[in-house]
């Protein structure tokens, strides 16, 4: 079974790509078993900052440049870590594990040299950190930066699939036409509409039915002028939401906020739950992800172990 | 002990964390109360409205000819029959919910538009 590789790219900036990539991460661990390493590839640190003060962040000894870092060894997934979910000292209902590896203002310094020799080697290291990713994870999530430098270029290059989140405007869509236009040719595999997810953000979530023709309308007119892409583009859609505008609230995952604030939280994470399902079929489809591979690293025994620990078979005898 | 684990041995995986869910009691107040409601009419723009509006405004279908038709049309479009529910007697919502669960609503949406 390959690994899924997911970036989150679009071109069009403000779309809410990297609220999207926490909380659809999040929410693809409680579908299911499964150990995420999310990585942070922005410059910006934005979703560096969902999760991690703003202090440590700027203080941190190990971040997503040292996975480029070509002095001293090749460092691994387990050297720059931090687990972000679940929370020290529980358990995921579900047993899944995200691990996170922050990003760095540093990274400006790889999209800025013009020295080819330097980036080469730091593109192969990055390659060697995301291959051992891959035997350790059983998927690897990158949030990227929206435009064409070169921690996003190697971002796409170990990706195999694409998650672009839309909004219903002309140059929503053009960021992601941008993608693919100009960049199948050097990453083949974002030729391949199944391997590209759209999502609609901030779709109004009580349109009235007029509003509702629009949205249509707006849509039908993405599929006319991209026939290709009208399959990738979600039917599950993410909703506006005060929650999300507001990025000061927006402090780690809407799942742990479940509950409170009158349940509206529960309607944000209802829709980031349908569209990682839809996302979960896709990469079912894609890449056979129905059974895990990876070794069973969670906290208290799975349901394997704890058989094994009884001494019971898996079947009646 | 010895018994326990002799009627432990005999159970299946299913009734084996069946047995655990109950012996593990009925949920809290607290954590029924934070259950999500589950709404019996589908939003206006949600996946199963919006290929079920296309099935019975567009194509005239009632519902259990929607089910038929786009089972067959599915079925051309490639996607694996194992994957299609059966027809059932259902409202149309409750069975494109149940589809929804093993093929991709986009693929739906676009089998129920085009022709």
């Amino acid at each position: 079974m390959t690994t899924p590789v997911i970036a989150f790219l679009t071109m069009k900036g403000g779309v809410g790509k990297t609220t999207l990539a926490a909380n659809i991460t999040r929410a693809l661990a409680d579908q299911k078993k499964r150990k995420i390493l999310l990585i942070d590839a922005d410059a910006q640190c934005n979703l560096s900052q969902v999760f991690i003060e703003s202090d440590a962040i700027e203080d941190a000894a190990r971040s997503l440049y040292h996975a480029f870092d070509t002095k001293g060894r090749p460092l691994l997934a387990g050297d720059l870590k931090t687990t972000i979910y679940p929370r020290e000292g529980r358990t995921a209902p579900t047993g899944s594990l995200i691990d996170f590896v922050m990003g760095s203002f540093d990274t400006f310094e790889l999209n800025a040299t013009a020295n080819t020799a330097r980036r080469a080697g730091a593109a192969q290291r990055f390659k060697s950190f995301i291959d051992q990713a891959k035997n350790e994870y059983d998927l690897i999530v990158i949030d990227t930066n929206p435009s064409a430098t070169f921690v996003t270029m190697q971002a796409l290059a170990n990706a195999n699939f694409l998650v672009a989140p839309i909004t219903f405007d002309a140059f929503s869509l053009q960021g992601i036409h941008l993608v693919v236009r100009h960049l199948k040719d050097t990453f083949s595999w974002l030729d391949n509409p199944t391997r590209l997810c759209l999502v609609a953000n901030k779709v109004p979530r009580s349109p009235s039915d007029g509003e509702l023709r629009r949205l249509e309308r707006e849509e039908e007119k993405i599929k006319e002028r991209y026939p290709k892409l009208a399959r990738s583009i979600k039917l599950e859609r993410i909703h506006s939401s005060n929650l999300i505008a507001n990025r000061a609230v927006a402090k780690g995952f809407f799942a742990d906020n479940n509950g409170v604030e009158g349940g509206f939280y529960d309607n944000v994470v209802q829709d980031f739950t349908a569209v990682a399902k839809a996302i979960d079929m896709d990469l079912d489809y894609a890449f056979d992800t129905a059974k895990s591979k990876k070794p069973d690293t969670s906290t208290g025994p799975g349901w394997g172990t704890l058989r094994e620990w009884l001494g019971i078979s898996a079947q009646r005898t | 002990m010895a018994s326990l684990l002799k009627e432990l041995r005999g159970l299946t995986d299913e009734d084996f964390k069946a047995a655990l869910n109950d012996a593990a009691g009925p949920p809290s107040p607290a954590a029924r109360k934070k259950a999500p409601k589950k709404s019996a009419k589908p939003r206006k723009d949600s996946p199963v409205a919006r290929v079920a509006k296309v099935l019975r405004e567009t194509r005239g279908l009632a519902d259990h000819d929607a089910q038929v038709w786009l089972r067959a049309a599915l079925q051309r479009d490639g996607v694996d029959v194992a994957r299609i529910p059966a027809t059932s007697d259902e409202p149309l919502e409750i069975w494109l919910e149940v589809l929804f669960e093993t093929v991709r609503s986009a693929d739906a949406l676009a089998v129920a538009q085009s022709g």
